[in-house]
């Protein structure tokens, strides 16, 4: 056995970076949706990522505790509304993270 | 059902729908343009059809509006609402500045209205103290309308413009309603031909709301 350990080729080191909070297919959609908006409501998330309301409040936690992004309760008449945003750090936690991605899967953006 | 939304392109694909369905809660109304369209339409024939009241119509077309638009707006949101990124600085600098522009000529025509008031009441009689009741109430509703509601330009420019537009048409004569059905008739055919061409817009925007809307549902996988 040889002491010598080696070191990750660059793009399987991109991989290996890969933010574990964006990697989730559902948070990954979730940020981009909320990347390509200002303010998004709880209800288009559901909606057009097809996840239960259950499933997408407790992703949303984990993004709003990683501070990627902002969740804000309101009431629209007696309607309960929550809208969220991305922050800059979720804008930047996904910008980096399509980029290790692209690195590693050796494709050009 | 969860999606898989790994795939670069789909990833795009998913960001691209939601920008543009944000557009349709500011500067996309789709039926709400066709019904803009349709009044105007129904304005310019009624304008026609009696030359003392039909000009009212137009007045009234203002503030009916804005309840259609925003009804068109709530059915184009159904799946919740989206803030897109283009609403911000300059969307609301676009809104002020319609907001400000509606106020002022709102603001303009009821001037030139009260100064005139007397003379044209003179001249006409009954109805066109009556008509200038009705254009004072329909322009100062129309600015509170514009005020709770608007959210893009088009909002507040597509009034602004038909109130300025029509202010100039009742007020730049000696009368405040029109003599006769032919001194309305070039008024009428811009009206409807401004109407027709909104109508057309208006339709247009309301297919590729359904292409997106048939687009959101593949996304998510339903294809439903």
């Amino acid at each position: 056995m040889s002491g010598s350990v080696s070191r990750p080729k660059p793009g399987v080191r991109a991989l290996l970076e890969l933010d574990r909070l964006v990697h989730e297919p559902a948070r990954l959609a979730i940020l981009t949706i909320l990347a390509a908006a200002e303010e998004v409501e709880f209800l288009f998330l559901e909606e057009t990522t097809g996840l239960t309301r259950g499933n997408l409040s407790s992703h949303l936690s984990k993004l709003e505790a990683g501070a990627y992004l902002t969740v804000k309760k309101s009431f629209r008449g007696k309607i309960p509304a929550t809208s969220c945003r991305i922050t800059r750090e979720g804008r930047r936690a996904l910008d980096g993270y399509r980029r290790r991605l692209f690195d590693g899967l050796d494709l050009a953006e | 059902m969860e999606p898989a939304p790994l795939d670069p392109t789909r990833l795009d694909a998913l960001a691209a729908a939601t920008r543009e369905y944000a557009t349709y809660s500011s500067t996309a109304f789709g039926l709400g343009t066709s019904a803009w369209g349709g009044l105007l339409i129904v304005a310019g024939l009624a304008c026609l059809a009696s030359a003392t009241w039909g000009p009212l119509l137009v007045f009234v077309a203002v503030p009916a509006w804005f309840p259609l638009m925003r009804s068109a707006r709530q059915h184009y949101q159904r799946r919740g609402k989206v803030r897109g990124e283009e609403q911000g600085m300059s969307a609301r600098r676009a809104r002020q500045n319609g907001l400000f522009g509606l106020l002022m000529l709102s603001g303009l025509f009821l001037v030139r209205l009260a100064r005139h008031r007397v003379e044209w009441v003179a001249s006409q009689g009954a109805p066109a103290s009556v008509a200038m009741a009705v254009a004072v109430t329909c322009t100062l509703l129309a600015v509170a309308l514009a005020l709770a509601w608007a959210r893009g330009y088009r909002d507040t420019y597509l009034p602004g413009l038909l109130l300025f537009f029509w202010a100039v048409q009742v007020t730049s004569d000696e009368r405040f309603l029109p003599a006769s059905r032919a001194d309305v008739v070039p008024v009428v055919v811009l009206l409807c031909g401004a109407g027709l061409l909104l109508a057309v817009l208006g339709g247009n925007e309301h297919q590729a709301w359904k292409q997106l809307d048939r687009r959101l549902a593949q996304l998510r996988g339903t294809g439903a």
